[in-house]
């Protein structure tokens, strides 16, 4: 997620960016000197603290630093053109820093360690890199002794909290939703994971010529929580057939039936009996009162209630039955 | 009771006209059924009882180029218009198209 979320978060800074060269003038850029500097005095002081866990990041920032030279030497054509840009990038990457900070001393306070430093260094590696381009920048126009003070912000940037500490600034919405997404990723990531909730495909294969066998049918039962009798009598009336479950748990269905129709009907009953209407979740529970189904949902507490699995006029069926009444009929008269 | 107006225009208490499903919404309900290999039978329910069967069942036999019937086994069902083959589709497709019922209240089953 965090490399998802990152790349937008670029996007919007360096739209920032566009908009605000105009518009940044001498005396914006020294403000924001200025606050940075404050910044980076405060940062110095938290950073004794948390030395021992940056140390990792410093090995890697001396292996990113070679790299981050050479684009320095690069960027310095650039540099007349893009400074006030510049000004607005060493803000913005001092925000990475800092917020980064501020997930990882959680990560300290709550124990969680162990996944928490796995995952953090390959973050801290990108930031590092980020921050030395615009730090090398921002440091030629301060001088030499200014470099020293971006270099020790460097390390001290991920020890302090958020970004807006030490300066009298709104806060800034991709700020702000940067940091909500950090957090949570970092704590439990399980929330903004947008990915759909994958279903199983039912496995369908033919039995002889005229029968479908649905194989994992009480998977999926179990996947959408819902009795397999329900499934069953709605899979039955929407295919307009009829069959049994068999003695492996399997499903079969008179008449021929691909994979792809099956799934059709499976999508069909989960927006019907499955899906929230409310919140889309699928963490559902389908229970009976007063000969009612009702549906309620265990995420957001809403409850409707549900139509009743109703079977059309079985047409074909009885057609069927008439016709093998009629060929019982026709071998009994022979 | 009249006077009030969200109470004037259904009687919560009258005999549930509906036939079948909601007795609110009246849905339409298309089915297949399917018979040997690649042939199925197509099912119209709960049509409107004001329209014309006869003349939309030949509408369909003629544009579909299949044939069909009108059905009547259950009183409560009512017509049911059966026709040979999958036209699920275009039949609500032109129930819609020729308002006979509102496109909410088409229910396509099957797969």
């Amino acid at each position: 997620m965090s490399t998802e979320e990152l790349p937008t978060f670029d996007l919007s800074q360096k739209k920032k960016k566009k908009s605000t060269k105009d518009t940044v003038t001498a005396e914006e850029k020294k403000k924001i000197k200025s606050q940075v500097l404050a910044s980076v005095d405060q940062q110095e002081e938290e950073g004794d603290d948390g030395e021992i866990v940056v140390k990792e990041e410093r090995k890697k920032k001396k292996s990113s630093s070679s790299s981050s030279s050479s684009s320095s030497s690069s960027s310095k054509s650039k540099e007349a053109a893009a400074e006030p840009a510049a000004a607005e990038d060493e803000e913005a990457v001092i925000d990475f820093g800092k917020k980064k900070k501020s997930s990882r001393s959680k990560d300290k306070s709550t124990t969680e360690e162990a996944t928490g430093e796995t995952e953090e260094p390959s973050n801290v590696l990108d930031f590092g890199k980020k921050k030395k381009k615009s730090s090398s920048k921002s440091s030629k126009d301060e001088g030499d002794a200014a470099a020293d003070a971006a270099a020790e912000e460097e390390d001290s940037g991920e020890i302090s909290g958020t970004p807006w500490v030490g300066s009298d600034r709104d806060y800034k919405y991709s700020e702000l939703t940067y940091r909500i997404y950090h957090l949570l990723q970092t704590n439990n990531p399980e929330l903004i994971s947008d990915q759909k909730r994958q279903m199983k495909t039912p496995v369908v294969f033919r039995d002889g010529s005229r029968k479908t066998v649905w194989a994992n049918f009480a998977d999926i039962c179990q996947t959408l929580n819902r009795k397999p009798e329900h499934l069953l009598s709605y899979v039955f009336t929407e295919l307009g057939s009829n069959g049994s479950v068999d003695g492996n748990q399997r499903l079969v269905i008179k008449g021929r039936f691909s994979s792809q129709q099956i799934e059709v009907v499976i999508r069909h009953y989960i927006s019907e009996y499955v899906a929230c209407r409310n919140c889309k979740s699928a963490n559902t529970v389908l229970e009976r009162t007063n000969r009612l189904y009702f549906l309620s949902c265990n995420v957001c507490n809403s409850k409707r209630s549900v139509v009743v699995i109703k079977k059309g006029l079985e047409v074909g069926k009885n057609k069927q039955k008439e016709d093998f009444h009629k060929q019982d009929l026709r071998k009994l008269l022979n | 009771m009249s006077s009030i107006q969200n109470l004037s225009s259904a009687d919560p208490f009258a005999e549930d006209s509906g036939l079948g499903g909601d007795s609110s919404v009246q849905y339409i309900h298309i089915r297949i059924f399917q018979r040997s290999g690649r042939k199925a039978l197509t099912t119209i329910e709960n049509l409107p009882k004001n329209i014309d069967f006869k003349k939309i069942l030949k509408y369909f036999k003629k544009t579909y180029c299949c044939n069909g019937s009108i059905l009547n086994e259950n009183e409560l069902i009512g017509n049911v218009i059966q026709l040979q083959g999958d036209h699920r589709k275009e039949a609500a497709q032109f129930l819609i198209d020729e308002k006979i019922v509102p496109k909410n209240n088409v229910k396509i089953h099957g797969f």
